[in-house]
């Protein structure tokens, strides 16, 4: 895309309502463009003020304690946490790594761990390596850091195209970092789109790729991680690309908060 | 910022007095249930706590930042939850004042909004309540009202430019 192009894009980039494949697009034009990326901060700006623009509600008096918990949790274990919350939050983990291995069934995910529990399931024979990469981290959970994170996304396709997934990142202060994702439905996508490119992503800049997919079992399904050495921190979604670039599926990542 | 990075209480209680309610109101208005707007809540500082590294103040105002990051994670939702019911849309020049409502948050950005609203023609304002709050993109408007793709795509422009206009020079912090 050239600035006229990405230009005519940026009121849609700003109100969130790009095609994945548009956006992809445009956010690689701004990492380098920097009379664009003004353009479209000050109109992230004027959308931002729309979201000012609904009539304002009351919030629940408790809420205010509720977040300052949420972020004290989950900031907390990154520091020397509190021994309550890091056990919470190993617990978390472990249920989380347990669910996806398909050894336990822990709830820490609820419905997303099962769906992960179900395509992992089926998969499995087909995935030793993935297999052996749980059980590494099974085997280490006796020590397992109480400041890991787990990050969890649900992979969507736009516009009502088949396919989806889930994937699951886990940020550890103290060991590498890992990601998990499983894909299913991609029962459209032509000999010639591959391989398929599955990455992590931020807000405009820079990617790490999770892994390649060169081929799918009938149901349009598969599981791939990996571990990083490097933090994977910064990285705000997970998308899945075919050889064209054109992007598949997306989402994006937010924290899972420790659960009691 | 490095405060909500370490989880100091004091950075998240003053983050969320200025933002609390403006993101919990975004959560009601879109939403339209108390238990979705409290996640949506408890989302939104969540992510500012994970994303709080790397957020430019020369880049960019905390507002803007931070209800970017409100509306994405609202309009996500209402994208995965496309059966639901979805409340009516009010916006702030719709209802009264309330008396005894405390306004020391955020009370320039509400007032920049309701100048970004008055620049709007009723068909600009609707058009973008939309696009915005409804995430439809401009196919979709556009294959909805049997308008050109095109002309969705230009008078969004001009809208977005004209809420941008309304501001200018009024600088909020």
């Amino acid at each position: 895309m050239n600035c006229l192009t990405v230009r005519e894009r940026l009121a849609e980039h700003a109100l969130g309502v790009l095609s994945a494949s548009e956006l992809s697009a445009v956010d690689r034009h701004l990492e380098w463009c920097a009379a664009c990326r003004k353009e479209a901060g000050e109109l992230q700006g004027a959308a931002a003020t729309l979201a000012f623009s609904v009539a304002p509600v009351e919030p629940p008096g408790e809420l205010e304690d509720r977040v300052l918990e949420a972020v004290r949790g989950v900031a907390g274990t990154r520091r020397a946490a509190a021994p309550r919350r890091s056990r919470v939050a190993a617990a978390g983990v472990l249920a989380a790594v347990l669910a996806l291995s398909g050894l336990a069934w822990g709830a820490v995910m609820a419905g997303r761990a099962d769906r992960l529990r179900d395509q992992i399931l089926v998969q499995r024979a087909r995935q030793e390596q993935a297999f052996e990469n749980f059980q590494a981290v099974i085997d280490d959970l006796e020590g397992a850091d109480p400041a890991n994170i787990v990050e969890v996304t649900t992979l969507e396709a736009r516009r009502a195209r088949p396919g989806g997934g889930e994937a699951l990142v886990l940020l550890s202060p103290s060991s590498d970092d890992f990601a998990l994702v499983a894909l299913t439905g991609l029962t459209d996508v032509r000999e010639r789109r591959f391989p398929l490119e599955v990455r992590l992503v931020t807000d405009g800049a820079g990617a790490s790729t999770i892994g390649q997919v060169s081929s799918l079992d009938p149901t349009g399904s598969v599981t791939l991680s990996r571990w990083f050495v490097e933090s994977l921190r910064d990285f705000d979604a997970i998308e899945v690309r075919d050889a064209r670039g054109r992007v598949l599926l997306r989402g994006a990542l937010s924290v899972q908060a420790p659960t009691a | 910022m490095e405060g909500l990075l370490n989880g100091e209480d004091d950075a998240i209680r003053t983050l969320y007095a200025r933002f609390g309610r403006p993101v919990y109101s975004l959560g009601m208005r879109l939403l339209g249930s108390r238990e979705a707007a409290e996640e949506l809540t408890q989302d939104v500082f969540l992510t500012a706590w994970r994303k709080a590294a790397r957020f430019d103040p020369a880049r960019g105002r905390l507002s803007t930042w931070l209800m970017t990051i409100a509306h994405n994670l609202a309009v996500d939702r209402l994208r995965r939850e496309t059966g639901a019911r979805r409340p009516t849309l009010v916006l702030v020049d719709e209802v009264p004042d309330v008396p005894g409502v405390p306004e020391e948050d955020a009370i320039e950005e509400r007032d920049a909004a309701t100048r970004a609203l008055e620049s709007l023609t009723e068909a600009e304002r609707r058009l973008l309540t939309r696009a915005y709050f409804r995430g439809l993109t401009a196919r979709e408007i556009s294959e909805a009202d049997g308008i050109p793709l095109g002309t969705v795509k230009t008078r969004l422009r001009t809208a977005m430019i004209k809420v941008r206009r309304a501001n200018e020079g009024k600088e909020i912090p």
